[in-house]
């Protein structure tokens, strides 16, 4: 493969949406999506629901507020074990009758907790829909939470924990957002230490407070009429109580000071290489601004990252810049990867890089490019039911407009430079950058000189 | 870039069959040129983009010892540049059109794509021409990809266990034959390749006659099939490949490796000897693949991770190529649980499905999951262009893809039992075993 960047996976799909991709310069960038049909059940839960006509299927995501941001410190991992548990057993299922029916059905059925929610999402064929939302439903509303399935996730957690120092890119990057979030819930990942305090109260407490269907929003995406769709969503969830419980808060994630920090990995070959700094939260009138700052500075394989520390100076197989923006707060990371030897080439190329555009910012022809590219690949972006859901879902979590879809173009093309380099100004200098390295400590201490002091950890700490 | 094409195409295919009635009449047309190169095109209006896809029959199948990994560092070299276009234009020229490009290698073939704007398709008909002819086939193109291919090859194996456990299974399963590396190479070859050895892999694999390719979107066919002829046609054919040669010899034991690496966990592979993905029992094979690990309530997850809970992750796959590949297995163990514990139950396992064979059940399971996962894959352009070409130039026929599904619903319990006796025996097997040395500090932080 020619890339294996921090950026989304170049393989994009391509289905029967409508839509108006013309160049950057052309007068009118419109996407005709369907549209999005919101109504709410009579206990509260909000449906958001988009008919797509060319593939038989069924896309859908239930969203619950209140992610692993709301788990507490000492029991951090509460919030993914529930969500691990929801199909582990139900008043009317076992764990294993879950399993064997969606299976059957050759669909999926998962359920996550991300920082600001817990998803459980269902993809079915559309044949299949009333069979995979009788599984939703049940796998929502009547979890009972068997002891012995938490003991089975619970060791599965804790195999997943001890095998981390095996992984130096997850590791490289969990310890990145510790450090940019540290004293923030943001920054609390499970330790072996936490999943073991865990206790089956601990979650049954989280499942009453946050699945509940108060705040739950319904997002559904596929070969349906939104009429019957609203009626198999009612059938199955509207005499679902609501719990009366207080929506989950979260404190603003506030801008941590810089630190370096050197993870010791003695037998690796290459050093992992984390950039990481504060940013803002996802629903930030910078939002747009940012998304082209990113792309020009490590987002295709003509951004500025790729173009000097890859094509250039062959310093990496991968790099890529994100700006990861969730509910309270962000972050603006770079992640790449070099041999040992090279590390020290390496910080001082992201720091050349990072230097230049802080001071000088991006030209006008950068932006132009990069306007053409991000529309381009946000259309091809959006034609899977399930690219639909999740960007339904996010207008949801982030409380972005109700025409975000239909607007995010026209948004997109009307920034100009001086906010795109604003935003260069504000969030590129090198020195405002935490450093992460995994690497051999033996092999690596010389090329560190002069950078300020690491503080030092063993890769078998991390995570216990 | 271990991807497997026949198994990706085969995903696609399905799709189409499940969300077109009409599937069988896909409006494809072919375009033969004088030059050897087959061009599909598959008109779709309904999107203003298009998907451009090639094909070279080339992998790391077709290399030898020395140059083990040219196949798949050329596939890197094919971005830097051809005699109309300096270097960096290609993704200038992409990007600029609202797309993006990609490629990946496998052992039996290398594919590039890209997709883009349909106003841009004329320009990148101009850069896909340009560089099929006249490729940038200079030191400073080999010595830019030779480092980031390197650094690729440490991060993907060096550094990952699964990957270097995965590298040390096929090193050892095979003999003679070039199955026996992956398309990454060894780091030694990857130090050696020369300019000479991809100048001639370019004359050889990357002529036209060697090549097939797709175009699926936003465009008039007779249009398309006009450009094709002006840019194309005058690339000069090149005398066929030479055929690899299949010698592998039979196994007549099982071999046994021990892997020693930093890592927390034990780990084991398994290898059995697999078939073609011609051969009438491939489908057998891919189902009872899915039978075995697919989903929670597959045979495996249940026994190994569910139930006897010594496992935390297992799987099984069936990598069949053009010539027979392998069918294998990867369990990591829980804490406190052991390797052998894992390779033994997969045996029981495997032991109970000869034995008794499965559940019609379970078939119908593994055919759906097969139905379903179509639909996922076929709804892109891009999807049903790698579907074209890998089965114009797997089959020698794009229409191949419509016997996919058949032979997958043709497979009875009795043949899924037939297959796991035939396959699964302990002579023809290859068990890499991890004995991980612990993760330890190295040295003093520095000042």
């Amino acid at each position: 493969m020619r890339r294996a960047s921090a950026s989304p996976s170049a393989r994009i799909l391509l289905t029967a949406v409508a839509l108006c991709l013309a160049a950057a310069a052309a007068p009118a960038q419109r996407i005709n999506l369907p549209p999005v049909t919101r109504h709410r059940l009579k206990n509260g839960i909000q449906l958001m629901l988009m008919e797509y006509r060319r593939a038989p299927t069924l896309s859908v995501e239930a969203l619950f507020p209140g992610g692993a941001s709301g788990d507490p410190v000492e029991k951090a991992g509460v919030a993914a074990m529930t969500a691990d548990l929801l199909k582990r057993g139900t008043s009317s299922r076992t764990a294993i009758q879950i399993a064997e029916e969606i299976d059957f059905l050759g669909g999926s059925l998962n359920a996550g907790a991300g920082d600001d929610s817990l998803t459980v999402s269902l993809s079915v064929l559309s044949k299949d829909a009333d069979a995979g939302l009788n599984l939703l439903a049940d796998v929502i509303r009547r979890s009972v939470f068997p002891p012995e399935e938490i003991e089975r996730e619970r060791q599965l957690a804790l195999a997943g924990l001890q095998s981390l120092p095996d992984s130096p890119e997850e590791t490289a990057t969990r310890v990145a957002t510790e450090t940019v979030f540290r004293g923030h819930p943001y920054g609390v990942f499970r330790t072996i230490a936490s999943v073991k305090r865990i206790t089956r109260d601990d979650l049954l407490r989280y499942y009453q407070r946050f699945i509940v269907p108060d705040r739950l929003t319904i997002i559904a995406v596929g070969s349906f009429q939104i009429p019957q769709m609203i009626e198999k969503l009612r059938a199955r969830f509207e005499d679902w109580t609501p719990s009366g419980s207080a929506a989950p808060t979260v404190a603003e994630a506030r801008p941590t000071p810089r630190q370096l920090v050197l993870i010791d990995k003695p037998d690796a070959t290459q050093t992992q290489v984390r950039l990481i700094r504060p940013a803002f939260r996802r629903n930030h009138p910078d939002f747009f601004a940012a998304e082209l700052a990113d792309a020009m500075l490590g987002g295709g394989f003509t951004s500025r990252l790729v173009d000097e520390i890859r094509v250039n100076r062959s310093l990496t197989y991968g790099i890529g810049s994100r700006f990861r923006l969730h509910k309270y707060g962000g972050f603006l990371a770079i992640s790449t990867f070099t041999r040992i030897e090279t590390t020290r080439a390496m910080l001082d190329a992201l720091n050349g890089v990072l230097k230049r555009t802080a001071e000088r910012g991006f030209t006008s022809e950068e932006l132009q490019k990069v306007k053409s590219y991000l529309a381009g690949m946000f259309a091809l972006g959006l034609q899977t039911p399930d690219a639909l859901a999740n960007i339904l879902s996010d207008i949801a979590l982030y409380n972005l407009p109700a025409d975000y879809l239909q607007t995010y173009l026209t948004r997109l093309l009307a920034v100009p430079l001086a906010d795109v380099n604003r935003i260069a100004r504000a969030y590129c200098r090198p020195e405002s950058f935490s450093v992460v390295l995994v690497a051999p400590v033996a092999k690596i201490s010389g090329q560190l000189k002069g950078l300020g002091r690491f503080e030092t950890r063993p890769i078998t700490a991390v995570g216990k | 870039m271990t991807r497997h094409t026949l198994f990706r195409c085969a995903v696609c295919l399905t799709a189409l069959l499940a969300a077109n009635a009409n599937a069988q009449t896909l409006k494809v047309e072919r375009l033969q040129l004088k030059n050897g190169l087959t061009v599909l095109a598959l008109e779709d209006r309904s999107l203003p983009t298009v998907a451009y896809y090639t094909l070279f029959r080339v992998g790391s199948r077709n290399e030898r010892p020395g140059i083990t990994g040219l196949s798949h560092l050329f596939e890197h070299m094919m971005f830097n540049g051809s005699a109309k276009y300096p270097p960096k234009s290609f993704d200038r020229i992409i990007e600029a059109g609202g797309g993006y490009s990609n490629a990946f290698t496998t052992p039996d073939t290398t594919e590039y794509y890209e997709e883009f704007s349909s106003t841009t398709l004329d320009q990148v008909l101009r850069l896909e021409a340009d560089r099929m002819r006249a490729l940038r086939l200079d030191t400073q193109n080999l010595e830019q990809e030779r480092s980031i291919v390197k650094e690729e090859r440490r991060v993907g194996y060096d550094n990952s266990v699964e990957g270097g456990m995965y590298e040390t299974l096929w090193n050892n399963a095979f003999v003679a034959h070039p199955y026996r590396w992956l398309p990454i190479g060894f780091m030694g070859d990857l130090n050696a390749i020369r300019l000479e050895d991809a100048r001639d892999y370019f004359r050889t694999y990357y002529a036209p006659n060697n090549a097939v390719v797709a175009v699926v979107g936003d465009f008039d066919t007779k249009q398309l099939f006009a450009k094709m002829r002006r840019y194309f046609e005058s690339i000069p054919r090149q005398k066929p490949p030479r055929p690899v040669v299949n010698s592998e010899p039979p196994q007549r034991g099982e071999k046994r490796i021990l892997f020693h690496r930093a890592a927390e966990l034990p780990a084991v592979m398994i290898a059995y000897r697999g078939v073609s993905f011609r051969h009438a029992d491939d489908p057998a094979l891919n189902l009872l693949a899915l039978i075995l690990s697919h989903g929670q309530s597959a045979r495996l997850y249940r026994r190994l991770v569910y139930e006897k809970q010594i496992a935390a992750a297992v799987n099984a796959t069936n990598d069949s190529r053009i010539d027979p590949g392998l069918f294998t297995f990867y369990a990591q163990a829980q804490p406190s649980h052991t390797a052998a514990e894992c390779e033994a139950e997969i045996y029981a396992v495997l032991e109970e499905i000869q034995r008794n064979g499965v559940t019609e059940r379970e078939l119908q399971k593994a055919k759906n999951v097969v139905r379903a996962g179509y639909v996922d894959n076929f709804k892109t352009n891009f999807g049903r262009a790698g579907l074209l070409t890998g089965y114009q130039a797997n089959w020698g026929d794009w229409r191949r893809y419509a016997d996919y599904l058949p032979r997958h619903d043709r497979v009875t319990t009795a043949d899924i039992q037939r297959v796991a006796r035939r396959c699964f025996t302990d002579r023809t097997r290859t068990v890499v075993t991890l004995v991980p040395q612990r993760n330890a500090q190295s040295g003093e932080a520095p000042r």
